[in-house]
């Protein structure tokens, strides 16, 4: 298993300090309409959600890190196997999932921020904007293609891919890059194999709400993971990610399985489902109890929604898998 | 009493502004207008009503509506053999949401009238007063709390408690019962409002809330979509003693209307009576505003049009204010539902929106806009 | 009715507006009050109606104190006629008289025929019944004044107050109203800011000055050169006026002394 042990994986570059060029740099990379440009792989890294930090620790390049942001939203169980102490050994910036205030971001003097999304750089909520960290010398990678909240509608899980390829490049170890890509590919190959003659479960995905509900939509990564588990979304006529939809939209569908994302401090999953289930209590999915509570991890792009994605395929198609 | 009579004036004095048509309104001919207005505030109201139960994502024609209805209000009687599942949209759905606005826009037109006369300021509201941002600070600590002590009922007793709580402040704030003045009770209202703001803001703010941030933004800007039966209870025994309580009043609310003198001299025991009124309102506002969020410009708006169109006497405003009232919400509530479907839109959005530009077109019919004070 | 207010005493913040003062109106009466700016006349009014409550002394209705009363026993007592900027504009002549009625009705009274009778009588008293559905802002304001009065006659109440109900009025206004006032015969006390007004209409005047009265007395008597000197700082000649026969004063500023 790739992802046992902690932080110093074996087999990846070490960067050559002192060496006049660096073999395979300088790299440059088009990120959300932005270029960067390495000359050499970073040596101050700071990652925003967990997933980032999930994928960093595969490439096994977290001894960059210099600054990572909370992890609590799924208890100390939440994390991947063996990651937890690596996870507790780097310095934290911020006790939320979110980035800190500016001038922390900006004191921490990084090489390079890695985050999941667009929204971690709101200057209304007091965080470092992209410019300003460009201003201080910070280049910003942005994971899963999310510049935006369309882009973020268009995610496909080849993104996730392209990421860890580009990552890969950014910090000097192709090789390694590769060798998840594979392990990632066999994962969905496998999971395409298994659901391959299957008949797709309809399955509604849903963060809880009694009116309106916040449910997913046929856009966006959890659609995309649904699709290639041997779902079928049952909203996927919306387009559009997570969105609030009237009752009655839901109350119409009539799924045989639902996906309930999972996080704390909210409702637990299994409230979240109660609640939605009371809205389509006819439907196979709300009479014999079947949801899967999913990490809200598992929806922001990175390592581990490639392993969600087999989990899901699991819970849609337990046969497929036994034995 | 002589029974000489002053000698009239045969030459015109100079009044103050011509009358135009409106204005010289007869006796009987503002009693026609005033049931003309209730006629066809009743009609727009059925035909919203109606309107609100068959549209819909799912379209449903008015008989299945009722042959659903009836079959559940009287079992006995043969279940309409169309699709339960959309049977079950309607009944549990549609209907108790129907109803939900029929009562919340009445109660916000009603009790904004109510303040309207009581602290003397067109620009008076059910907000004005503080329950509806302590309501908000309620919901919003319970949301980001994540405390979900039985799910959404436990989340409009949060919301209660925070009306309670600002109704209690603001009263102590504004100086207890011999010293409410309009005067206080407004500043006392909004400073209040603006201190639950602040807390509501600064929670949503916290990082720690970023997920739940969206449902309580939501709440925040008001919506129908939680209405069911069961939660219907409570607007509606609050609407009924409402209306009660509040409709007898129109002679002391005429008084407070043209004064804190004349109503004293008038007999109304002015304090007492602003005591109460800002309690009773404050009440409704919570019970009402604890079930659907703060729904805003209803309870600004709709006495505005209503005084418009039958004049400032509150024996006829109050039950034509709440009329039109229930009438609008209904209308808005159907274009919440349908403008983005199938996402909800929330209601504070859509009333304004859709609100404006007919008040608009009403203050552009009068020669002079008849407010309040 | 007869009004009497005992050594009476009113604070407004912390300064005194009244000290004590002894006023007394004769059952029928038409008493004035006169004094300059800030003497207390308005002060003395609202304590009159209970729109303030005295410090010290006391105020009787009919030998009632006012305060012992409830507010609605208190309002079918007296009635009081305001200057009528304050009044709502858009209110009809007729729904304004019928709030007159207000402390008669109990809460879920409705308007009976009986009420509606005594508002056109009211009404037709002042002379403005051809004006009922006319809103109060399309009418001069000698029309609004009387129709002010129409609704104190609507309540009924052997007491009448009225404060400075003739400013910003035409001189016919004024005289007209006064004359209406005389006319009605209750027991009448008015805050008059002119004083041949008070001296033509007047059965009593009381001179106020920084609260406390300093004379009072039908008005030849209460309204010598000496006392409007000394209150209002002006020279006042007193005259019998030709045509009414009632005392007139001729002011104009005081000569150096």
């Amino acid at each position: 298993m790739l992802m046992a042990g902690s932080g110093c994986a074996a087999g990846h570059a070490e960067p050559e300090t002192g060496a006049t060029a660096v073999p395979g740099f300088p790299v440059v990379i088009e990120n959300c309409g932005r270029t960067l440009t390495f000359d050499a792989p970073p040596e101050r890294v700071v990652t925003g959600y967990q997933p980032v930090l999930e994928t960093l620790l595969a490439l096994g390049v977290d001894d960059r890190i210099i600054g990572r942001v909370n992890f609590s939203e799924n208890g100390p169980d939440g994390f991947l196997p063996g990651q937890r102490e690596r996870y507790e050994q780097l310095p934290e910036i911020s006790d939320s999932i979110l980035f800190p205030d500016r001038e922390v971001m900006l004191a921490l003097d990084a090489d390079l921020v890695v985050t999941e999304g667009w929204y971690n750089f709101s200057e209304s909520r007091g965080q470092a904007t992209i410019e300003e960290l460009a201003e201080a010398g910070t280049q910003v990678y942005i994971t899963g293609g999310w510049c935006d909240p369309e882009s973020q509608r268009r995610f496909q899980i080849e993104d996730t891919l392209q990421d860890v390829i580009e990552l890969g490049r950014i910090f000097g170890v192709p090789e390694q890059a590769e060798a998840v890509v594979d392990e990632m590919r066999q994962i969905l190959d496998e999971v395409t194999a298994a659901v391959a003659d299957r008949t797709p479960v309809p399955v509604l995905a849903t963060d809880g709400g009694a009116g309106p509900v916040r449910v997913y939509g046929g856009a966006g990564l959890t659609h995309a993971m649904i699709e290639a588990a041997g779902g079928v979304n049952v909203l996927a006529a919306v387009e559009d990610d997570l969105f609030q939809a009237n009752v009655e939209v839901v109350a119409a569908t009539e799924p045989r399985a639902m996906i309930v994302t999972d996080y704390q401090p909210g409702p637990t999953a299994a409230e979240k489902f109660t609640e939605v289930a009371a809205i389509i209590p006819d439907s196979a999915a709300a009479r014999e109890g079947t949801y899967l509570a999913l990490p809200a991890v598992s929806q922001h792009p990175g390592y581990r929604n490639i392993l969600a994605v087999r989990e899901i395929a699991q819970f849609l198609h337990p046969e497929a898998f036994a034995g | 009493m002589t029974t000489a009579r002053p000698a009239r004036s045969t030459v015109a004095t100079t009044p103050v502004a011509p009358p135009t048509s409106e204005q010289v309104g007869g006796g009987p001919r503002w009693r026609a207008r005033y049931l003309g207005v209730l006629a066809g505030g009743t009609l727009l109201l059925v035909a919203a009503t109606v309107g609100s139960v068959t549209i819909g994502s799912v379209p449903v024609p008015p008989t299945e509506v009722l042959s659903v209805a009836a079959h559940q209000v009287l079992p006995w009687l043969p279940a309409d053999s169309g699709d339960p599942v959309v049977h079950r949209i309607v009944w549990q759905y549609r209907m108790p949401r129907a109803l939900l606005a029929v009562l919340v826009g009445a109660g916000l037109a009603l009790v904004g009238a109510v303040l309207q006369a009581v602290v003397r300021n067109p620009l008076a509201d059910p907000f004005l007063l503080g329950a509806s941002s302590g309501a908000s600070f309620g919901a919003v600590a319970a949301i980001v709390s994540g405390v979900t002590v039985g799910g959404m009922v436990g989340l409009s007793g949060a919301a209660f408690l925070g009306a309670l709580a600002a109704l209690v402040l603001v009263y102590v704030m504004a100086g207890g019962r011999g010293r409410l003045t309009p005067g206080r009770l407004v500043l006392a209202g909004v400073a209040l409002s603006y201190l639950f703001q602040a807390g509501y803001s600064f929670l949503l703010q916290r990082a720690d809330a970023a997920r739940l941030a969206q449902s309580a933004l939501f709440w925040l800007l008001g919506s129908l979509a939680g209405a069911r039966w069961y939660n219907l209870l409570l607007p509606a025994a609050g609407l009924a003693a409402g209306m009660v309580l509040l409709l007898a009043q129109w002679r002391s609310l005429n008084a407070v209307m043209a004064g804190t003198d004349t109503a004293t001299a008038l007999g109304v025991p002015v304090h007492r009576f602003r005591a109460q009124m800002f309690v009773l309102t404050s009440l409704l506002t919570g019970v009402m505003v604890a079930v659907t969020g703060a729904i805003a410009f209803v309870g600004l708006i709709v006495p505005h049009a209503a005084r418009m169109l039958v004049g400032a006497d509150h024996r006829r405003l109050l039950p034509a204010s709440a009329l039109l009232g229930a009438g609008f919400l209904q209308t808005v509530d159907i274009a919440a539902r349908l403008l983005d479907s199938p996402r909800e839109l929330p209601l504070s959005v859509v009333t304004a929106v859709c609100g404006v530009p007919f008040f608009l077109w009403l203050l552009r019919r009068r020669t002079t806009a008849q407010v309040v004070g | 009715m007869r009004l009497r207010l005992e050594q009476v005493s009113v604070w407004l913040d912390d300064h005194q507006a009244l000290r004590a003062v002894d006023v007394t109106v004769p059952s029928g009466a038409f008493v004035s009050l006169v004094g300059p700016n800030g003497s207390g006349k308005s002060t003395l009014i609202r304590a009159a109606y209970r729109a303030l409550r005295p410090r010290t002394g006391s105020v009787l209705v009919g030998e009632a104190d006012v305060w012992s009363l409830s507010a609605r026993e208190s309002a079918r007592r007296s009635a009081v006629v305001h200057q009528h900027e304050a009044e709502p504009a858009e209110l009809t002549v007729e729904d304004i008289v019928a709030m007159g009625r207000t402390p008669h009705k109990s809460l879920f009274a409705p308007d009976r025929p009986a009420d509606r009778a005594i508002c056109a009588a009211a009404l037709a008293r002042v002379g403005l019944s051809d004006r009922r559905e006319r809103t109060l802002g399309t009418l001069s304001g000698g029309e609004r004044q009387r129709v002010l009065i129409a609704r104190a006659l609507a309540q009924q109440s052997p007491l009448l107050l009225l404060d400075e109900p003739t400013n910003h009025l035409d001189i016919r206004h004024q005289f007209e109203l006064l004359a209406l006032v005389r006319s009605l015969r209750l027991t009448t006390l008015a805050a008059v800011h002119d004083l041949n007004l008070a001296a033509q209409f007047s059965d009593y005047v009381y001179l106020l000055r920084a609260g406390a009265v300093v004379a009072a007395g039908p008005p030849a008597e209460a309204l010598t050169p000496a006392r409007i000197r000394e209150v209002f700082g002006v020279d006042a000649h007193v005259t019998t006026h030709p045509v009414t026969g009632r005392p007139y004063l001729l002011l104009s500023p005081l000569s150096p002394d």
